[in-house]
Order: C-alpha cells, then structure tokens, then sequence
C-alpha cells in the first residue's frame, strides 16, 4: 500500500466515524496509552458511580411521589427526564469532547428513557397488556437512539442503539405471534435468542476497529453466552443434539481464535466444562460411579484450562 | 454499492440475521398454508348457570341434554336425580342456560340457533374430526412473554387444526377466560 492509498484509506475513515481525529493524533505523537487510560477509567469510574447514585435517588424520589402525582408529571418526571438527560448528555459530549461527563448524562437519560415510554403507554392503556404497543414504542426508541448514534457517533449511544434493538426483536417476534400459537414460545425464543447472540459476535467483529471499540468484550461475553444457554436449552434431552453442542463449543473457541476474543474463549471453555460435567453426570456417573467420573472430569478440565490458557497466549495476547 | 457492502459487510450481516428470522416467523404464521381450511360448518353449545359465572357442571350437564341420533340433534329429558356438580342441587335445578351455535367455518364467526332450528339440520359427523380431516381442538395458550416485567394474559382458545396447520376458532363461550373449561361441547359437523 502506498502512503497515498494510505492517506485516502485513513480519510475515509476519518469521515465514517470508525476511527477519529484524536484517536489517529494519539497514536502518531505515540502517547503513552496505559497512563492515559488509567486517568481517563478512574474519571470515568468516578462519573458512573456518581450517575448510579443519581439514577438510585431518582427511583427512590419517583416511588415515594408516585401515588400523589398526575399521569402528565408521571410521564415528565421519567420520560421527559430521560429526553432531557440525553439532550444534556449530547450537548455536553459536543463541548466537552475529553470528558465523559457527557457520556454519564447520555447513560441516566438511556436507562429513563424505555421505563418512561412504558409508563407513558400505561397512563394511556386500557389495563389489558398487548405486545404491538409495546413493540411499536421500543421500536421507536431503537430507531431514536439508532439516528442519534448515526450522527454523534459514540458508544454509550451504540450500547442503548443495540439494548433498545434487542427488546424491540423480542417483542415484535411476541407481537406477531400473539393469539396464535403457531410456535413453542419457549423453543422460538431460544432461536431468537441464539439468533441475537450471533449477530451479537458479528457486530462485535464490525466495533474493533472505531468508536464502538469499548462494545466489543460485552457483545461478546453477553453473545457468547446468550447462544450457549439458548442453544444447550434446545438440546437437552436429544442426544444427537448433546454431541453436536460439543463440535458448537469447538466452534466457538476457533473463532475466539479467528477473533482474537478472551471474552468468547473464556465463554466457551466454560460452556465446555459444564458440559463435560453435564455429560458425566448424565451417562456416566451410574455406570463408572462417581469417584472415577469425577477423577476423569477432573483431568478433562485441568486439560481445558491447560488449553484455553496456552491458547490465549499463543494466539490471543498482542 | 460493492463497496458501501463489503466495508460494511459485518454490520449488514448483524442486521440480516434477526430480519430473516422475524420473516421466517411472519411467513409461518400468517401463511395460508399455516392456516386450515374445511367446507363443512358446525355446532357446538355453551352454557352458563344465570350468574354470569363459570359453572363447572355445565359440561356434564351439556353432555346429557343433547346427543346426535339418525343424524340429527335430540334433547334428552334429564334425570331429575342427576347432580353433576355434587352440590346437592339437582341439575335441573341449577338455573344452567344451554344456547346451541351454528359455526360458518369459512367465516369464521358464530351465531345463536334455537333447539328448534338446530334440530333439524343434518349431522354429517359427531367426532370432533370432519369428513375433510380438520379437527376442532383446545388449547392453552400462555401468551408470549418477554422478560420477566411483559407477561401478556394467557387464554384457551379453540382451533381448527390439521397436521401442523391451526386457525383460531372465534366462539361464542368464555373458556378463554377461565381456568376450568367446560364451557364447549362440540355437537358435530354438519
């Protein structure tokens, strides 16, 4: 690659928000990473916890006037705190760009936001629960938030894009299947499930490189496991499906590897230990007893443990 | 566009995924061939004890009024001793109100016949399965719930099923809304 396609590559990230200005100064003037890191998570530790405690009074305050307030103040003090967070929260990333002072308001305002709309819904419901409103507002609150994050570009945005989403596939699919029992609820909603957890891996695949880069552990710890206990709900009392979800956790750790994730291979050695006692316990421990099953389980996970640590470090450390 | 998709391919993909299965799951339900169809119509009856309540021996005491003879719908004269429901009231002195229904299947809606009419039509069948191989049949349904916090109400509802097929009978009773359903008999296919 010559430094002309270099400099028109690096432009055009600069210009789809995957990577930004400072991000590319910061690593051209070689800055020492780790310490500003460290200065940056205890601020940034400090903001959350400061906003943890604001978000606990606000509950507290909004539970203790609940029943002496009207439906309009009601829907003000949860829904229009929340829009009023967010705005607060966008205003002050924009002037603020170094602090995530901005980031914590945008935090409180995600999490009043779809408790607010709810309230907001029952204020104006009948008293009976049907799932296409509920949908139908979810689904508004993913495409707000899905906007927003278009046009701030930052990852606490992307987190509630993604929350909001996730809800807004569950209850849809609830929608569409209400009244009639085409489907297992149980058995479609591990699918949707592992579904979700799958795009989940893939996404986290798209943040690596951008602004979502702080997204991908969670994607892929909460993905990971999300597919694992959807899929292992699914395969429980099927033999067949018992074998298949080895060669599934066998999956997952080459793709940890393919992915560079200790997040997916930390889920996946785990999913496979509890299936190696899982296995045992099921097939095994009547007919060795449990003294040697759990000697021979016992090898099996120091083997895996073994692994994952060698693995990780042949392959996953930088 | 090859461009616009192949730098973003992941993000393409992590969207298709759950769109495919939303579609997958609208197509399976609200296909026509999910769906069941039958040419006969058919009648049931329902029965309530005058107090707008359920009442658990309505069902026996359905049972014994009506049965289908040389295909066509008698009433049977009750045994004045009979106490379905064991509450040392007889039957014919519990106050049951019996309507009999004439269900249009291809429009799917009901309406209330009076013994007098009903009596004259022809059984074709009383199995609860039609001579096309549809049958009506009850099921509960929980209701799809998302997360612990959304949990909508859980009915039983009749359907007309065949093989995986199922369409939602809409009848004229209350068993939807009660946990004890005797309050439909199927009589037969006309």
């Amino acid at each position: 690659m010559d430094n002309k396609t270099l400099l028109q590559e690096l432009s055009g990230k600069i210009a789809s928000g995957s990577i930004s200005r400072g991000e590319v100064m910061d690593a051209i003037s070689g800055r020492e990473e780790k310490k500003s890191m460290s200065h940056v998570s205890l601020m940034t530790i400090l903001y959350f916890v400061g906003a943890v405690i604001v978000l606990i009074g606000i509950i507290f305050f909004i539970a203790q006037v609940w029943n002496d307030i009207g439906a309009f103040v009601r829907v003000s003090i949860t829904l229009g705190l929340g829009l009023i967070m967010t705005m607060l929260g966008l205003m002050l990333a924009k002037e603020k760009e170094k602090h995530a002072i901005g980031l914590v308001f945008q935090f409180i305002g995600g999490l009043l936001i779809p408790g607010g709309s709810m309230v907001l819904l029952s204020e104006f419901s009948t008293g009976v629960v049907h799932m296409w409103p509920i949908a139908i507002t979810i689904g508004i609150i993913f495409l707000f938030y899905l906007i927003l994050d278009f046009t701030q570009k930052n990852p606490v945005l992307t987190f509630f894009a993604i929350g909001n989403g996730t809800a807004f596939i569950y209850l849809l699919i609830g929608a569409i299947i209400e009244g009639r029992p085409t489907f297992k609820y149980d058995d479609l909603y591990a699918y949707v499930t592992m579904i979700i957890g799958a795009s989940y891996l893939v996404l986290s695949h798209n943040f690596r490189i951008g602004w979502n880069r702080s997204l991908v552990w969670i994607l892929q710890l909460v993905g990971s496991i999300g597919f694992y206990v959807a899929a292992f709900s699914q395969v429980e009392n099927i033999f067949a499906g018992q074998i298949l979800y080895f060669f599934v956790l066998g999956a997952g750790l080459f793709l940890s590897i393919y992915m560079k994730s200790k997040a997916l291979l930390l889920t996946s050695t785990i999913f496979l230990i509890v299936h190696f006692v899982y296995i045992t316990g099921r097939y095994f421990a009547d007919s060795l007893g449990w003294p040697i099953s759990l000697i021979v389980l016992g090898l099996i996970i120091i083997g895996l443990g073994y692994g994952s640590v060698e693995v990780n470090k042949k392959y996953l450390k930088r | 566009m090859n461009k616009f998709i192949k730098n973003n391919l992941s993000l393409i993909v992590a969207f298709s995924l759950p769109i495919a299965l939303i579609l997958v799951v609208v197509v399976a339900t609200y296909s026509p061939f999910s769906s069941v169809e039958t040419g006969y119509n058919f009648i049931y009856s329902s029965c309530d004890n005058g107090t707008g309540g359920y009442s658990y021996g309505c069902l026996d005491h359905m049972k014994a009024l009506f049965s289908v003879r040389d295909d066509k719908l008698v009433m049977n004269k009750i045994n004045p001793n009979k106490d379905s429901d064991r509450d040392n009231i007889p039957d014919i002195e519990e106050n049951y109100h019996v309507r009999i229904f004439l269900h249009d299947t291809e429009k799917n809606e009901s309406r209330e016949v009076k013994f007098e009419e009903a009596k004259n039509y022809k059984i074709i069948s009383d199995t609860i399965t039609s001579p096309d191989g549809v049958n009506v049949s009850g099921k509960y349904d929980r209701g799809p719930e998302v997360f612990p916090i959304i949990d909508t109400h859980s009915s039983y509802d009749y359907y007309l099923t065949k093989g995986k097929g199922r369409k939602k009978l809409n009848l004229i009773n209350r068993d939807s809304r009660y946990y004890y359903r005797d309050n439909f008999r199927f009589i037969g296919w006309l």
